[in-house]
């Protein structure tokens, strides 16, 4: 498959649900190079009261929490918009995957939380580099419901095609950050570190 | 087997020949990562290596610069796997160092890293050091002086990766200790024999002295950029964590930096560069070997947003003789 850009960019939240998947559908649709993440121990989902949320291990696929929910209570997953964005998902891609299990190196990722841009950079901070590879590590925080998602998804859209742009990424990078921060109104967290 | 080989090398061969008459960036660069999976992953055709080399590197003089990036790759792949053919492949090394693309340029000091590192192991190792690996050796020299030159480059991108070479070249030439954070395949001046005729400990501690001051100079420049500082931070915390006896000059690097950020920054990266040194300082508190600037860093700490628990949570557990060793010390 050929790609718009070279870029290859992963987006990531914490459950690989919500914020990550509206982002990698919209960049998926502009023909980027892009996979998506999420950082926490498990996928998890809200459920009918707070004290009860929906748990799955990452790699379950999203079209058996689709059947789980569509279960457990149709209307109320329909009503809440969960069955839809599952239904988005699971034609997206598999399964929500967990970032520490990945061996791809990328040269851009996102995060959309600052609890997972830690957690990305602690976890890349451990493991140590061996191969002297820079990847550039971005914040933009979002919200985590649905028109914040894709209020969110149209913000690194318009960063990732600007980062597209760039004949040298490196050098100009810090210029696009603050170009896009200013029309945006956002403030990125960005950080470099090495695979 | 003879047929093996016999069957690898028509194989490759074949490829080789496709290679050598494509006219699209992408099928070479297929092709290259295809000669090296199987030069490099099937024991019979390793042999065939030194036979195709040469015809390989040559796409080195390529136009397309992910086709040279591909050769660089492919150098790297070689000498991680088979140092000694490193007097093969050094030149190229050399003149694609010269390019001008700054992304060709890049990817070769990041493989010169892995190379120099392999190298040295190479030398120290052997038990009969060549005039040519010596040649490499000086060769290799040459380029690591280069590097040097690059940290002053006016790309922003080539400064980082000057930075992170130098930080390799640092942590080879310094003696590790007790304190040491230990990674694997660890290499460090007390592995360098004192008996090699062409390498002595000495110079190489005395240039890894120098780099180190050069890095805490590049770290307190005013001018510097946020990538470059962050990336700097990290090089200055590894080479502490790992050589502990520097750790109190990068204890001294940090803190400066908190009081005094570069005026050039903006508000976010302000933010940016606020939360890694946190991170940086919580790391280098978890280390044993922080333990004597542990009053130094606990009120930047504290001032950069951590939490008494965050800080008593990054603080090893010593035993009594072990904190009264320390406090000895």
């Amino acid at each position: 498959m050929s790609y718009i850009s070279n870029l290859s960019i992963a987006v990531i939240c914490s459950s690989n649900m919500n914020r990550s998947m509206e982002a990698h559908h919209f960049l998926n649709k502009k023909n980027f190079k892009v996979r998506s993440f999420g950082t926490g121990d498990k996928v998890k989902l809200p459920g009918t009261a707070i004290d009860k949320p929906n748990v799955y291990e990452f790699g379950v696929p999203y079209s058996d929490i689709y059947e789980d929910l569509s279960r457990k209570d149709k209307a109320y997953y329909t009503q809440n918009g969960l069955l839809h964005m599952l239904d988005r998902n699971r034609r997206l891609k598999l399964a929500p995957e967990r970032f520490q299990n990945c061996e791809e190196k990328f040269d851009v990722i996102i995060t959309c939380e600052e609890r997972v841009y830690d957690q990305v950079v602690d976890f890349l901070e451990t493991k140590g580099n061996v191969s002297n590879i820079p990847v550039h590590l971005i914040n933009i925080d979002i919200i985590d419901n649905h028109d914040e998602a894709v209020k969110g998804a149209f913000i690194i859209s318009d960063l990732v095609t600007q980062l597209a742009k760039a004949s040298d990424l490196d050098n100009e990078i810090d210029e696009i950050l603050s170009l896009v921060e200013d029309h945006t109104e956002k403030n990125f967290l960005h950080c470099i570190m090495f695979y | 087997s003879q047929e093996d080989v016999v069957r690898a090398r028509t194989s490759i061969m074949e490829n080789l020949n496709q290679l050598l008459t494509a006219s699209s960036p992408s099928t070479k660069i297929e092709l290259v990562t295809k000669i090296q999976e199987q030069v490099l992953k099937w024991a019979p055709a390793m042999r065939v290596l030194e036979e195709v080399i040469d015809d390989v590197l040559a796409l080195s003089l390529d136009q397309n610069q992910d086709v040279k990036k591909s050769i660089i790759n492919f150098i790297e792949e070689v000498c991680k796997q088979r140092i000694r053919m490193l007097p093969k492949v050094i030149k190229c090394l050399t003149m694609l160092l010269r390019e001008e693309s700054a992304m060709v340029i890049k990817r070769v000091m990041q493989a010169c890293g892995t190379i120099y590192k392999a190298t040295l192991q190479w030398m120290c190792t052997s038990e009969d050091v060549t005039e040519e690996m010596n040649e490499c050796w000086d060769q290799l020299c040459f380029i690591k002086l280069q590097i040097l030159d690059m940290i002053d480059h006016e790309n922003d991108g080539i400064r980082t990766n000057a930075i992170k070479f130098l930080e390799i070249v640092v942590l080879l030439q310094t003696h590790s200790d007790d304190d040491s954070m230990k990674r694997e395949n660890d290499f460090s001046l007390d592995d360098v024999p004192l008996t090699l005729a062409h390498i002595r400990r000495r110079k190489l501690e005395e240039e890894a002295v120098n780099i180190f001051d050069l890095l805490l100079k590049f770290h307190g420049a005013s001018h510097i950029s946020s990538v470059n500082l962050i990336a700097c931070t990290g090089t200055l915390c590894t080479i502490a964590k790992m050589r502990p006896k520097l750790m109190g000059q990068v204890v001294e690097a940090l803190k400066l930096l908190h009081s005094n950020l570069p005026p050039t920054l903006t508000n976010s990266q302000v933010a940016s560069v606020r939360k890694n040194l946190k991170m940086q300082f919580v790391n280098l508190l978890k280390q044993p070997a922080s333990y004597e600037w542990r009053s130094m860093i606990v009120p930047i700490l504290s001032d950069l947003g951590a939490s008494q628990n965050e800080i008593n949570r990054a603080i090893p557990k010593m035993s009594q003789s072990e904190l009264l060793k320390r406090k000895q010390k």
